[in-house]
């Protein structure tokens, strides 16, 4: 029972990075069609950056946040003008745009070998690693942190597209581009919002895994894979859905890894992903009754 | 008047029909020519290195046209291609050590075995597109991965197979593999080309393009979508075959998602969906990291800001080169007139029109 409940916890904690990384996928989904093939990529952007904020230039957590925040709007803008732009602008086909992100997510991954070698780094946690006792469970502060800045992120998120008019708008983009052009939203200026939430959100997801699994140049790819079987799972529609995809999905990994084999916990994840696409069609046309606001993002 | 002249004049330019079955017709001769060129091209190389590069640029080369027919020509993205790459090759090789077949008999039944996962992979996964095909793909190609490595004692954990070669398919054979290969490369190639320039091919581009209107002229949609990832698996297999009994030792790693969107890269700068685009590709992404080898570990990165350039500059690859310049070149000459005086325009257009 012990052990249940701790896997559990550890669970929530890497289910919870899942959970935005499907965030970040969701919001430029939404906003411009494009499934970002490079988001895992961009979690590790994340971690890396944190690794040489805390470890080389020796700053503080406090310090760090902010800087983080100010790589993902920078690669934000040069992903979005750099890649999606020109292509957007072309009418490129939808396949060309998948190989465009995954060739951003090679120069990343190999951007990031050449800057700290092509290992895994520690990186300190943001408070020290002496374990909290809650009755006969041990908890490390990390876990609980993790937990709580994900699901306050998406809170705020939410907040965000529900009660903000910038987030209205850009939901309006998302169900109807022209439509929302027409009744005066500034379209490419949201689109540029867009990417910069989706990016620093999934760039401080980074930051928030890198203590517990290290920091390296190929930390992303399986993780982003992981948390679009997250995103799929919640129906890619839903702020909160895909949060809670992605927490049973981290729950279902750490069971697997313990008490069937470590080997094939990711493989579990990647099941979940191919059987969740494979019946999604059916569940979201037969199954469920249409619902009013079942398009829209809420 | 003058509009009218123009509207002529661009319609002339663009119709460009009768132009392309022509320049179809004088290519076949190049494609020949070099046919027969890459088939006496071992024989010239000396070092052992360059066989055994040729070699692998005749394996890619069959993994990225068989890609090529299911992603360029038929639109069905794969992000799992290596998975059919490795059914191939630890077919033949767990048929061979473990099972003492025959290459005879082992080759033909990985080579069905690859096809026949393409298949069954393609049943349920045929009714995605787009963003969400290419995940399930990814997928896909991750769990047998995964497989591979944590197979145990059939294909060997993280250790691989060893294939004895020579006792296998002799050594008469093995010292004349690389043309073996070649041959098998150039039959599949021209077998695709003629595939894909007869009606079969239109129907492949016009289900592509437009799935829907397709269907409603009476093509078989859904079974030419299964015949052509059922090709491209099965000349996957086959690449893995040969790879097998080239590396004389296979191990997961070779196989793993880092190849599938290796093959995809080749497909994209080579060019969807053009008959060359596969052999371009695999020529030009296995040579030039050998002519960056000055670079060391700029290499990769170099590699990647290639493949983004040639999406965002050339969107239909090297093949489509030839025809980017013209188009460029035209525009730049159209230009040119367009800032002259109009008597020089409604002459450009009495050209068009004689």
């Amino acid at each position: 029972m012990e052990t249940a409940l701790q896997l559990l916890l550890a669970g929530a904690a890497t289910g919870s990075i899942y959970g935005l990384i499907a965030l970040g996928f969701l919001v430029i989904h939404h906003a411009t069609g494009v499934v970002n093939f490079a988001q895992g990529q961009m979690l590790m952007v994340g971690g890396v950056s944190s690794y040489i904020f805390l470890n080389h230039l020796g700053i503080s957590y406090i310090a760090a946040v902010p800087m983080i925040v100010f790589v993902g709007i920078v690669l934000s803008f040069a992903f979005n003008h750099v890649l999606v732009k020109p292509l957007v602008r072309r009418n490129a086909p939808i396949y060309s745009v998948v190989v465009g992100t995954i060739a951003v997510g090679l120069l990343l991954e190999e951007g990031a070998a050449l800057i700290v070698g092509d290992q895994m780094h520690g990186v300190p946690p943001i408070l020290p690693n002496t374990p909290i006792q809650i009755g006969s469970l041990t908890v490390l502060p990390q876990t609980v942190i993790t937990v709580l800045v994900a699901w306050a992120i998406v809170g705020l998120i939410w907040v965000f597209f529900n009660r903000t008019i910038t987030g209205v708008s850009l939901r309006a983009v998302g169900i109807n581009r022209t439509g929302a052009a027409v009744s005066g939203i500034s379209v490419p200026r949201l689109v540029a919002i867009a990417f910069a939430i989706s990016i620093v959100v999934t760039v401080i997801a980074g930051m928030l895994i890198a203590p517990t699994l290290g920091a390296g140049p190929r930390l992303g790819f399986d993780i982003g894979v992981k948390a679009f079987a997250a995103a799929i799972l919640g129906g890619f529609n839903s702020v909160y859905r895909g949060m809670i995809a992605g927490v049973f999905i981290g729950i279902l990994e750490t069971f697997t890894a313990y008490y069937v084999s470590s080997a094939f916990a990711p493989t579990i994840a990647y099941a979940v992903l191919l059987l969740a696409l494979v019946l999604q069609p059916l569940r979201s046309s037969t199954l469920r009754m249409p619902r009013r606001r079942r398009k829209q993002l809420a | 008047m003058n509009a009218i002249n123009e509207l002529f004049s661009r319609h002339v330019s663009r119709g460009s029909a009768p132009l392309g079955s022509l320049k179809g017709r004088r290519l076949i001769w190049v494609e020949i020519l070099l046919s027969i060129a890459v088939v006496v091209l071992p024989g010239l190389l000396t070092s052992a290195y360059q066989v055994r590069m040729l070699e692998n640029i005749a394996i890619f080369a069959l993994l990225a046209i068989g890609l090529n027919l299911a992603f360029g020509f038929t639109g069905q993205i794969s992000l799992g291609h290596a998975a059919f790459y490795a059914v191939g090759a630890y077919g033949s090789a767990i048929l061979e050590t473990r099972f003492g077949l025959p290459a005879i008999i082992a080759w033909p039944a990985a080579v069905f075995l690859g096809m026949l996962l393409a298949l069954l992979i393609s049943l349920p996964v045929m009714r995605l597109s787009g963003h969400y095909l290419a995940m399930a793909t990814l997928a896909f190609g991750l769990i047998i991965e995964k497989l591979l490595s944590q197979g145990g004692a059939v294909t060997g954990g993280h250790d691989g197979i060893i294939i004895p070669v020579s006792r296998v398919m002799g050594q008469a054979l093995q010292d004349r593999f690389v043309y073996v290969i070649i041959i098998v490369a150039l039959i599949a190639y021209w077998l695709l080309r003629n595939l894909t320039e007869s009606s079969v091919g239109r129907s492949l581009r016009a289900l592509r393009d437009d799935p829907d209107g397709a269907a409603s002229l009476g093509i078989p949609v859904a079974r030419y979508r299964t015949l052509a990832v059922v090709v491209a698996g099965g000349l996957a297999a086959l690449a893995g075959v040969f790879y097998a009994h080239v590396a004389q030792v296979i191990t997961p790693e070779v196989f793993a998602v880092h190849t599938s969107i290796q093959i995809l890269m080749m497909v994209v700068i080579g060019g969807m969906g053009h008959r060359l685009g596969g052999v371009l590709g695999a020529i030009v992404v296995l040579i030039i990291p050998e002519l960056l080898y000055g670079l060391d570990e700029y290499r990769n990165i170099a590699f990647g800001a290639l493949v983004l350039a040639v999406l965002v500059f050339l969107p239909r690859g090297i093949a489509g080169l030839p025809e980017a310049i013209g188009s460029l070149y035209r525009k730049l000459s159209s230009r040119r007139v367009h800032g002259s005086d109009t008597a020089a325009k409604s002459m450009t257009g009495a050209n068009h029109e004689a």
